[in-house]
């Protein structure tokens, strides 16, 4: 004979419910509490006239004690090409244009420990043929190009993402990245 | 060995067992939210826009509840960047194509209405986004008559008096911006 247990309870004393024979759970993914938490970030560049191998976008993270995570990058130009994501680390960022982290979380007051530059000049990864790559791939024009990452590039202290158009633009191009810290 | 039993607190429906596993339903927000009719989409109609109108702009006015954006598409006759932003304490303005926008129930068994707890507006003028864009939250080209579905999966979290906008830079003669989101109970 099985023992009935009736409901699962959780601190505040709210229970499980039990749906088309399913228990009801509510995972919550590391981005998802993130953004509750006030702990994750966009990062979006203006629209740039982009010449060949520019970093369209470049994104540091600054913070000794998190890591960044990137959960997506939405990438456009108007000129067909290709995208060359890469990461590198001890650089000293320059660029054209400072980007600041909007937090996604409006209510958090939590500002981004990293740098960001539109056309990010500090890196060398296009000298190196890119050899901090993690991604290529082709990016037609003016159709918004959407990776998902899901965490899945991992940025240490010091550490930088960019993005290069390999084609650049005839008037414009723009990447959004929207990471998040991890506490370690 | 003994065995157990696991039913729902509130309905004692009892759980399934099945292909060895117990079996669980994943209960999003979004669907917390469309089943109690707390999911709208706010539908900018087709106007004659200029550079840099903020084309659909949702603020959300509920002290209880946070509005979170789960999708947006925007669509255009112009090759234009679009600038999705975010600000808050706006005097709500209206320009010259102005509109009042009635945000739709996605759940069409639901008659709970939006107006009291958001107001939504194309053409919108009174933000002051433009040029910096200071709470730019994804950026973009729109290619002419292209689409961009933006996938933000309630990432953007809209506490009361907070705002989503969307422009769009180059000027043209017809667009529409459609944003979905939904509210959730604060906690």
């Amino acid at each position: 004979m099985a023992e009935d247990i009736h409901g699962i309870a959780g601190a505040s004393g709210q229970t499980a419910l039990v749906k088309d024979g399913g228990l009801q759970v509510n995972p919550r993914t590391d981005f998802e509490q993130a953004v509750l938490d006030g702990r994750a970030f966009a990062w979006a560049g203006l629209t740039k006239d982009a010449t060949a191998h520019d970093t369209v976008l470049g994104l540091e993270n600054n913070s000794s004690t998190d890591v960044l995570k990137i959960h997506k990058m939405i990438i456009t130009s108007d000129l067909a090409g290709q995208a060359q994501v890469f990461t590198t680390s001890g650089i000293t960022m320059a660029g054209t244009t400072a980007v600041v982290g909007v937090n996604l979380n409006r209510a958090s007051g939590r500002a981004a420990n990293a740098t960001a530059y539109t056309d990010e000049t500090g890196n060398t990864e296009q000298g190196s043929s890119y050899a901090g790559k993690v991604l290529t791939r082709v990016v037609a024009d003016t159709v918004p190009t959407e990776i998902m990452f899901d965490g899945a590039i991992a940025l240490a202290t010091d550490h930088m993402v960019g993005v290069d158009l390999t084609s650049g633009s005839t008037a414009g191009a723009t990447v959004t990245i929207i990471g998040w810290f991890e506490p370690q | 060995m003994s065995t157990i039993n696991v039913r729902g607190g509130s309905t004692s429906s009892l759980a399934e067992v099945d292909n060895n596993g117990l079996r669980t339903r994943r209960n999003s927000e979004w669907d917390v939210a469309l089943d109690a009719g707390l999911a709208f989409s706010w539908s900018s109609a087709t106007y004659d826009y200029t550079a840099i109108d903020t084309v659909c702009y949702v603020q959300n006015n509920s002290g209880k509840y946070d509005l979170k954006i789960k999708r947006i598409f925007i669509t255009g006759d112009t090759e234009s960047q679009f600038i999705v932003h975010s600000s808050k304490g706006v005097t709500i303005g209206e320009g010259a194509q102005g509109a009042a926008i009635v945000g739709v129930n996605l759940n069409r068994g639901s008659a709970r209405l939006a107006t009291s707890l958001a107001t939504a507006r194309s053409d919108e003028e009174g933000n002051t986004q433009s040029t910096a864009y200071l709470g730019k939250v994804v950026t973009g080209i729109l290619a002419a008559a292209g689409v961009v579905d933006i996938d933000l999966e309630g990432a953007l979290v809209l506490p009361n008096d907070h705002d989503v906008g969307v422009d769009l830079t180059t000027n043209g003669a017809a667009c529409n911006v459609t944003i979905w989101g939904y509210f959730v109970p604060i906690s």
